[in-house]
């Protein structure tokens, strides 16, 4: 036993002396970029969170995928027709495009494989519902039908589609990863979870996954668009935001995301601040204020005095270093829908005194202590701090852990008031004014009711017309400003220092785009 | 070693005309470490009890001009994230991570001790009852539990007092046990049973001084560890809720910016070690001079 | 002698039920539903939910699920994780323990050479400015939190002078300083704990006597006082080593390293209960194993102690 020990020590310190001169660099070109923890599955209909999402970018490649302005484009599609009335989709595929094992990209292989995400058992992420609006969609998610009768294969490269309804938002999901396949062959019959050694038509290939270290791609030479510049990515798993700064800054990593608590630092180094690229991101941060939790947030003057009581410019200027823009309304800029003539609510205290004043709390008296939910206490705290110094209220800061937290925004039935952010996954204003203002919907995490607000979303969500539904959506958003059903707080941005070596690194609303691009020196 | 055993148990048994007791302060004043010591935590807790009277502004005030910033004349220690005074939320703090360190540890160590002094005293049934607790409460992650208490207890003072006593005290049960062990076979004491004396008499004057050593150490030691856990307990949403001040989260919230203003964990890690310095010398001197063997060297 | 064995062999199985038991509970009363944190932030129906919820077996009893838990693991199937869908636990685990075990054991070992030897040197020069300056060092050490010592020693070594890898778990270099971060609380500990047993068997009357039969003072030290010393000693250690292995959460994020407490909190968070159980149960054995170890070191300190138990 001893003498192991001491062998070991010896050779912990003979390594010691030799891994400081090991750092030699190979021909290959490998790129590493962290992630904030391993993906949950490489398969794309099983995508549910930023790092799967961004694995399957590399990985697959699907109909339509979305460009650096987050539209759609076509992918492995090379043409395709809408018939006059908005219901038949035919699409021609590329005949270019193989998979990885070698095989050609068949139309068959969608029909196959939205059918397999079709069957609930398989719990893909989108449960069924890009296909609601294609005939037989829903029966066969019910388990009413054994075919998804509205999709037939023409030939090989031919692929016709039949919805029951026209749809703005069809090609939107196609163009989502969670509606990309993978070929039957490779897929473990009767065994929904597929992980090990994936097969895609991306721009890179599987390597290798060392759970809680790094997943290993390697360039495709067969990519349909031609073969990647880079030989190899090394996905490395760095969970704290702040390690993996310092790695940058020791040259281990290539790319990284900037904390918002670094950023002042960061831009003010003469080296690192040439390194910043900012890129917009749909994402809006907010203080929901639940109705059904806190009875005095159902008047409408408690909710306008929140919104006139925090100084949002100071928030995000001071407190987070311009990590955010200041938010006017709910839909952030670069969605369609956005609407820039919003003004939103300025900074008034005196306005904000005067409403609760109004509502019945002059100087705050007689406000029940407020809860204020949080995973990010310093956001909290200087809220917490301006709603005490202007509406003289008090404001305690309760810090869930995250399962908690979530299951409480879900649920309706824990938090009174809560920072959140609310992310999009399809550039549309539906994202917003539907899942976070509609009356009864779970994701109405404020609980907040309008029976306007509802018809104007039904009749945006149904319309055919983008103008048209355009208005509904902006008329809608506008009325729900008004009543304060939130405090819109920011929309943040992508932050990332990038190594001058590194060239070509992109990133639309929903983040950074595969990296078959991306040259590095 | 007879001769040993015999003088030992004159000596324990405190049976000597001058007081024990005024002789262990003489002791103690002579020890200038530990006077220092006692005099700078006396200061502390003064300053902390008068907090309103002490602290230079409102520990929650935020000065969103003045973010961040190091020391000055205006705010000795600088200000945190949100332009709060880090002197002022110092002292603030200090009342709560005080109370709960010195609490959860005078809670934990007794239990401890005394279930540590059964197992190892007793042995058989008590011990094993005892030990396969202690070892389960080991064997179970500590943030596993905290996540626990957190489904069955309101986010109170109450709850965190509770939540870190319940995951202290297996440890001073293990050392305690330990030194029981040790003690228990010595000469003296199973002299101590032959002239017939009774458990609870040989526990207190033989068994526990000659454990205590360790188990002062590990009571001084422990309040810092207690501190910083109180701050893991906020971050599950039972501890002190912000904005009220604590030494433990003031550290936490510091390491986020630990690179851009260090001050922020810097100054409450200071004041955290200075008052485990104080409090370990305080802990020497005390069982110095409660242990005569050490007279002549202190 | 092997009547002893056994029982603590059946105490450690004993003790193993009781922990993943407790785990296992924990776990499920914990607020936080694993389906919806699977779910992400999608607004999944009812019945997809409920769907998952059987194919988990999450409908049934805890206590229930506990058996078929047990049932499994006696066969060395920990289950399959929630979170990595479709990975088996042990298959996460298994790395996990080895890269704990490796970088830990340096640090532990470190530790306690560094403890004796500080504890040793202050004791002898008791209330000298050597003693108060070691002990000063090791209670600074002591205050100081882990992210920020890590932090310290990254910009120094790491950014500043590059003679040490900032984070990962590639070479033996990655070890260093994850090592010392983890050394520095369990070190001030046990070197005062060292400084003060040595204290207390120096003026013991065995050593006077044995100064005075003529030993040369470095044997009275080590044969007499180091042995008698290492009773609490031994007995931290033990605890430690527990303490060490599981609560080495933030020193294995800040610098990155793959191992079993990191993989153990992230399963918390995520409530991937199979995962949670698998560390748990991993972090149960190691440490009963150890205590188990220290319980034998006490037999052979003083074989006295072999014949109560």
């Amino acid at each position: 036993m001893l003498q192991k020990t001491t062998k070991v020590v010896v050779f912990v310190v003979l390594m010691l002396a030799l891994s400081t001169q090991a750092f030699a660099q190979d021909e290959p070109t490998v790129l590493r970029f962290p992630i904030t923890s391993d993906p949950a599955s490489l398969e794309p209909g099983l995508v549910k969170e930023l790092v799967s999402g961004q694995l399957a970018l590399n990985l697959h490649a699907g109909l339509f995928t979305y460009d650096i302005d987050t539209n759609v484009v076509p992918y492995l599609v090379s043409d395709y027709t809408v018939s006059d009335d908005g219901l038949v989709y035919t699409f021609t595929l590329r005949d270019d495009a193989l998979w990885h094992n070698g095989r050609p990209v068949v139309a068959e292989d969608f029909k196959l494989g939205w059918e397999r995400y079709l069957d609930p058992s398989l719990g893909a992420q989108t449960a069924g519902e890009p296909w609601e609006v294609v005939v037989g969609g829903t029966e066969l998610f019910a388990g009413e039908a054994e075919e998804l009768t509205g999709v037939e294969v023409i030939n090989d490269q031919t692929l016709q589609v039949t919805l029951t309804r026209p749809s703005l938002s069809f090609l939107q999901s196609l163009a989502t990863p969670v509606t990309w396949v993978v070929p039957m062959e490779s897929v473990v019959e009767g065994q929904p979870e597929w992980v090990d050694g994936p097969v895609g038509a991306g721009p890179f290939k599987f390597v290798e996954w060392t759970p809680n270290v790094s997943i290993v791609l390697e360039a495709n030479p067969d990519f349909f668009l031609g073969a990647p510049e880079v030989d190899r990515i090394e996905f490395v798993v760095v969970p704290d935001t702040t390690t993996a700064l310092a790695q940058y800054e020791a040259g281990e990593l290539d790319i990284v995301a900037v904390p918002p608590a670094e950023l002042e630092r960061v831009s003010n180094d003469p080296v690192l601040g040439e390194e910043i690229q900012y890129f917009t991101r749909a994402q809006i941060q907010y203080a929901g204020m639940n109705q059904s939790m806190f009875e005095p947030f159902q008047d409408v003057r408690v909710r306008q005095a929140f919104n006139y009581a925090i100084d949002r410019e100071t928030l995000i200027s001071a407190v987070l270093n311009s990590a955010w823009t200041v938010a006017t309304g709910l839909v952030p800029p670069n969605i369609p829908e956005y609407n820039p003539d919003l003004e939103g609510y300025a900074y008034d205290p005196a306005m904000a005194q005067q409403l609760l004043a109004d509502a019945g709390y002059p100087g705050g008296e007689g406000f029940p202590t407020l809860e204020l939910a949080t995973l990010n206490s310093t956001n909290a705290e200087a809220i917490a701090a301006m709603l005490n110094a202007n509406l003289g209220i008090t404001v305690e800061i309760i810090q869930p852990e995250r399962g908690d937290m979530i299951d409480g925004l879900w649920s309706h039935d824990r938090w009174q008031f809560f920072l959140f952010g609310w992310t999009a996954d399809s550039p549309s204003a539906s994202v917003w004014t539907y899942e976070m203002l509609v009356c009864g919907l779970d994701s109405n995490f404020s609980t907040y009711c309008n029976e306007d607000v509802d018809a104007l979303v039904d009749s945006a969500r149904t319309s055919t017309d983008f103008e048209e539904a355009k208005a509904d959506w902006q008329a809608a958003e506008a009325i729900a400003m008004e009543d304060a059903a939130m405090i819109p707080l920011g929309y943040s941005r992508y932050i990332y220092l990038v190594d001058p070596s590194v060239t070509g690194f992109r990133a639309n609303l929903f983040g950074p785009l595969g990296f078959e691009t991306v040259v590095k020196s | 070693m007879t001769d040993a055993t015999s003088s030992r148990i004159k000596t324990l048994g405190s049976s000597r005309p001058s007081s024990p007791w005024l002789d262990a302060l003489r002791r103690m004043g002579r020890n200038r470490t530990a006077l220092v010591s006692a005099i700078f935590l006396f200061c502390l807790i003064i300053v902390a009890v008068f907090a309103e009277f002490t602290a230079p502004y409102d520990p929650t005030l935020a000065d969103f001009a003045a973010i961040r910033q190091p020391p000055s004349l205006e705010h000795l220690l600088g200000t945190d994230e949100i332009g709060r005074d880090m002197l002022s939320r110092i002292i603030y703090g200090a009342r709560i991570s005080l109370f709960v360190g010195v609490f959860v540890q005078v809670v934990a160590t007794s239990f401890g001790v005394l279930l540590g002094v059964v197992a190892g005293y007793y042995g058989g049934i008590f011990d094993t009852v005892i030990m396969r607790a202690v070892d389960i409460m080991y064997a179970l992650p500590n943030f596993l539990f905290a996540v626990f208490m957190v489904s069955l207890l309101k986010p109170d003072i109450g709850s965190v007092l509770l939540t870190l006593s319940l995951s202290t005290w297996p440890f001073s049960a293990r050392l305690m046990r330990g030194q029981v062990l040790a003690t228990k076979n010595a000469d003296y004491i199973i002299a101590a049973k032959a002239l017939g004396m009774r458990d609870g008499r040989i526990i207190m004057l033989h068994v526990l001084p000659n454990a205590i050593t360790p188990i002062i150490i590990q009571f001084t030691l422990g309040i810092a560890t207690v501190i910083m856990a109180e701050a893991g307990l906020s971050f599950l949403g039972i501890g002190i809720r912000p904005p009220n001040p604590t030494w433990g989260a003031m550290i936490n919230k510091g390491r986020e910016f630990i690179r851009t203003s260090p001050h922020l964990a810097i100054y409450p890690s200071i004041i955290l070690g200075l008052t485990m310095i104080a409090l370990n010398f305080l802990g020497d001197g005390l069982r110095d001079a409660l242990d005569p063997r050490m007279k002549e060297v202190g | 002698m092997q009547r002893y064995l056994l029982q603590r062999i059946f105490f450690i199985v004993f003790s193993l039920f009781g922990a993943t038991l407790l785990a296992f509970t924990a776990s499920r009363l914990a607020p936080g539903d694993p389906l919806r944190l699977m779910a992400g932030e999608q607004n999944l129906p009812q019945e997809v939910l409920d769907e998952w919820r059987t194919r988990y077996g999450l409908d049934q009893p805890i206590l229930v699920q506990y058996g078929y838990y047990v049932a499994n693991a006696l066969q060395g199937d920990l289950g399959k994780s929630y979170h990595y869908v479709g990975t088996d636990v042990t298959e996460l685990l298994g790395p996990a323990i080895v890269v704990t075990l490796t970088w830990e054991s340096v640090a532990i070992v470190f530790a306690i050479v560094v403890a004796v030897f500080l504890g040793v040197v202050s004791a002898l020069a008791y209330n000298t400015w050597i003693d108060t300056s070691a002990m000063t060092v090791a209670l600074l050490g002591i205050s100081l939190p882990d992210f920020a010592l890590a932090t310290f020693m990254i910009l120094l070594f790491a950014l500043k002078l590059d003679w040490l890898p900032v984070a990962g778990y590639e070479t033996p270099a990655h070890f260093v300083l994850p090592a010392i971060t983890l050394a520095t609380r369990p070190c001030a500990l046990l070197s005062r704990l060292v400084r003060a047993s040595m204290l207390e068997v120096l003026h013991q009357d065995y050593m006077t006597t044995a100064r005075a039969k003529g030993l040369s003072s470095r044997t009275v030290i080590i044969r007499h006082g180091l042995r008698n010393a290492l009773f609490p000693v031994l007995t931290v250690i033990g605890i430690l080593i527990g303490r060490i292995l599981s609560g080495s959460f933030i020193v294995e994020t800040i610098f990155n390293i793959p191992g079993i407490g990191r993989l153990g909190v992230t399963a918390v968070l995520q409530r991937d209960y199979p995962v949670i159980l698998g560390a748990t149960l991993a972090l149960a054995v190691a440490f009963l194993l150890s205590t188990f170890v220290i319980d034998l070191l006490y037999g052979v300190i003083d074989p006295r102690i072999r014949t109560t138990s």
